[in-house]
């Protein structure tokens, strides 16, 4: 059994890390570095899921983290990376933001997330500082890399950190959801990641890029 | 004990057909299946309406009168576009694309993930079954394998999982006021949370239910998130746009019905009732001008589907039993149109080889049954007596100046009477005339005219005539929607 002090001190500090990891992610244009970063992603999750499992003890939170490390350490990139292979998309060069820029905006989300949430008080059951602001920035800049970046695959992966950010806020505040529940969002997941991959090497062949700024004959 | 094999039907049909065999075999498989489950989904239906609600063991699924209605929309368009699909699929042969048991195998998968968005008890689960209407639909949508079916359905897929991620965050401040509110016997079941709605944290929820219309809402193609909508609509093969349009956007409607029902009993009706009210409102407005210019015949109908969802909405916003019970019908008989129209489009698009309409003429002679049908269906859509949904479009506006909404009345009048004028004009342009000579060979088919009768049928019958187990039916739907009565 974790104390509960214990359990704190641990999530604040893998929220620190997850925010670390998301705030390089949100700074390389390589997509394979990007594909390591969000298996990154998934292991300190995966750690989450366990700090959280040894502080409840229950059944249910130790299967949560097999099917994390599953997930979101193992199945999400592996599926990511085939499909990189195919396209041989290396770089995501001609982001519509310098990256700087996008460095900094990135940076500006995370204060932002701080400021939304400090006001609230500790939402989550550990009282930590960290977790639900990062929570929030994760899901901002996932949905912010989602909206510059112009490869199919760096969209996917802005949006798998939005989920992480979601799934870390559950964590904390509420030992996750009903085992039901993860289960069913960890398969809409892994299943949502392949058919994007999969419709994203479509799109190559029928484009010859997978560059989405080319996707627009569709107007009106 | 009805509800499981409705659920397992679809995806054994979805099995049958992904068995190696000759055309024919799938295309009848195809078809028994979706017969199945219509008998199954209106047994089940029926047995709700008369009996009351059905619960599954272990209260994993439930369903009450306004999912049983759901359940008979998804039921009877997913079978009517099971049979269209067939032929539509033919003529579509060596133009690429899927072929008959990957398309069936996909399209029965869809109908399952449907049906489990309004049978599941869970919110959870529900998030779970539409974020998995989208996947399936996706590679349906994409299924022409045409450039810009592939850019549609690229579209949908990352707008509509970024706008349910959203609904996700929704789901977890639900589940933070669930266990705030109830410790141990926290659960994410609709029937808990709504029983012990005034229990919940009524800021937190809130909270929770502007992330949840955002997510779902989008899914729902209410503006301004609908803009995936006319991209796929428009790119994915006809039975599928019918089901898209006459069924899936009502799933998410549904998804976000059910956390208004929540917040009602939490902060009263004025909070998500106005909300639902304003973003219906801006839909109907929103489409009126998109109706107006538009030039492809799939788009225009797309655009119907975002003035008919905002007209929905608006009356689910506005209650009482009068707006309720019209906006209720109007759910049914708006599948009814939108599936005969698309079925139209489908018989124009591959006869004409295009759905821009400037390029279509002279249906009615080329293709009689079809270019009156064209006419009939726009007639209908556009809520013209004797059809089904002039009766509920004038419930609807009569219940916003009954509840002393001039302003949403007005607003009301406008939009319809000018959607009217630009519809006809558009329907008109492309039934009179004289052919172009470059219309293809005929299309031949038995399911296309069978497909069509049924919701030309309808849609004149409720016109005129509501039988009475129906308004029984519609009447229960509106009792669950009136549990907190707006006063």
């Amino acid at each position: 059994m974790l104390g509960a002090l214990d359990a704190r001190q641990m999530f604040d500090g893998l929220a620190v890390a997850l925010l670390g990891i998301t705030l390089l992610s949100a700074a390389t244009h390589r997509l394979d570095r990007a594909i390591y970063l969000l298996a990154a992603q998934g292991i300190v999750l995966t750690a989450a899921a366990a700090v959280g499992a040894m502080a409840s003890l229950s059944a249910h939170s130790l299967v949560a983290v097999a099917l994390t490390f599953g997930v979101k350490a193992l199945g999400i990139p592996a599926i990511l990376l085939f499909a990189l292979r195919e396209t041989r998309v290396r770089r995501d060069m001609d982001v519509a933001l310098p990256y700087h820029l996008s460095l900094a905006i990135a940076v500006g989300l995370v204060l932002l997330a701080y400021e939304v949430v400090a006001p609230l008080g500790p939402l989550d059951a550990y009282g930590t500082r960290n977790a639900t602001p990062v929570a929030v920035a994760m899901l901002l800049i996932g949905l912010f890399t989602m909206l510059v970046r112009r490869k199919a695959l760096s969209q996917v992966g802005g949006l798998v950190t939005m989920e992480n950010g979601i799934y870390l806020a559950a964590l904390t505040a509420t030992h996750g959801l009903p085992f039901a529940v993860e289960l069913g969002i960890a398969i809409d997941l892994l299943v949502g990641v392949a058919v994007m991959s999969l419709v994203s090497r479509q799109i190559h062949r029928a484009f010859q890029t997978t560059d989405t700024d080319r996707l627009r004959t569709l107007r009106g | 004990m009805v509800l499981g094999p409705l659920l397992a039907l679809p995806l054994l049909t979805a099995l049958a057909c992904a068995a190696p065999l000759d055309r024919r075999w799938t295309e009848r498989l195809n078809a028994l299946g979706a017969f199945a489950t219509l008998g199954a989904g209106l047994a089940a239906a029926v047995s709700v309406f008369v009996d009351g609600p059905v619960t599954s063991p272990g209260d994993w699924l439930y369903a009450d009168a306004l999912s049983a209605l759901l359940i008979v929309v998804i039921v009877v368009v997913c079978f009517l576009a099971a049979l269209y699909s067939i032929d539509h699929l033919r003529r579509q042969d060596g133009h690429g694309g899927y072929g008959p048991r990957r398309y069936f195998v996909a399209y029965h998968v869809f109908a399952g993930s449907m049906l489990a968005a309004v049978l599941v008890n869970n919110v959870g689960l529900m998030w779970v079954a539409v974020e998995a209407t989208t996947i399936v639909s996706a590679l349906l949508v994409g299924s022409p394998g045409t450039r810009a079916a592939l850019e549609a359905a690229w579209k949908y897929l990352v707008l509509c999982t970024v706008g349910i991620t959203f609904a996700l965050f929704g789901v977890l401040l639900t589940y933070y006021a669930s266990v705030h509110a109830f410790g141990a016997e926290a659960s994410l079941n609709w029937t808990a949370l709504v029983a012990g709605a005034d229990r919940l944290d009524p800021a937190i929820m809130k909270l929770a239910f502007a992330f949840i219309l955002v997510g779902f809402g989008t899914k729902a193609g209410l503006a301004p998130l609908h803009t995936w909508l006319p991209d796929a609509h428009s790119q994915a093969p006809a039975p599928i746009s019918a089901v898209l349009s006459g069924v899936l956007i009502k799933c998410g409607l549904y998804a976000v019905i059910r956390f208004h029902l929540i917040l009602v009993g939490t902060v009263g009706p004025a909070y998500s009732g106005d909300l639902l009210l304003g973003f219906g409102l801006f839909s109907v407005a929103l489409a009126v001008p998109f109706i107006l210019v538009q030039r492809d015949l799939k788009r225009l109908l797309a655009y119907h589907s975002v003035e008919h969802i905002g007209l929905i909405t608006v009356a689910i916003g506005l209650g009482g039993p009068l707006g309720l019970f019209a906006g209720m019908l109007h759910l049914f008989n708006h599948a009814m149109a939108k599936a005969l129209l698309f079925f139209v489009a489908g018989d124009l698009s591959q006869r004409y080889g295009t759905t821009q309409m400037g390029r279509i003429r002279g249906a009615v002679r080329a293709m009689p049954r079809t270019g009156v049908l064209l006419l009939v269906g726009t007639l209908a859509i556009t809520g013209l007596p004797p059809f089904a949904i002039f009766v509920t479009e004038f419930g609807i506006v009569a219940a916003a100046f009954a509840r002393g909404n001039v302003v949403v009345g007005i607003v009301l009048i406008a939009a319809l009477v000018t959607v009217f004028a630009g519809a006809f004009g558009h329907a008109m342009d492309m039934a009179l005339g004289r052919p172009h000579s470059r219309v293809g060979p005929a299309l031949g088919g038995r399911m296309r005219p069978l497909a069509m009768a049924v919701p030309v049928g309808l849609g004149i019958l409720f016109g005129v005539y509501i039988p009475a187990p129906v308004v029984d039916a519609i009447q229960g739907a509106v009792a669950v929607l009136s549990r907190w009565p707006r006063t």
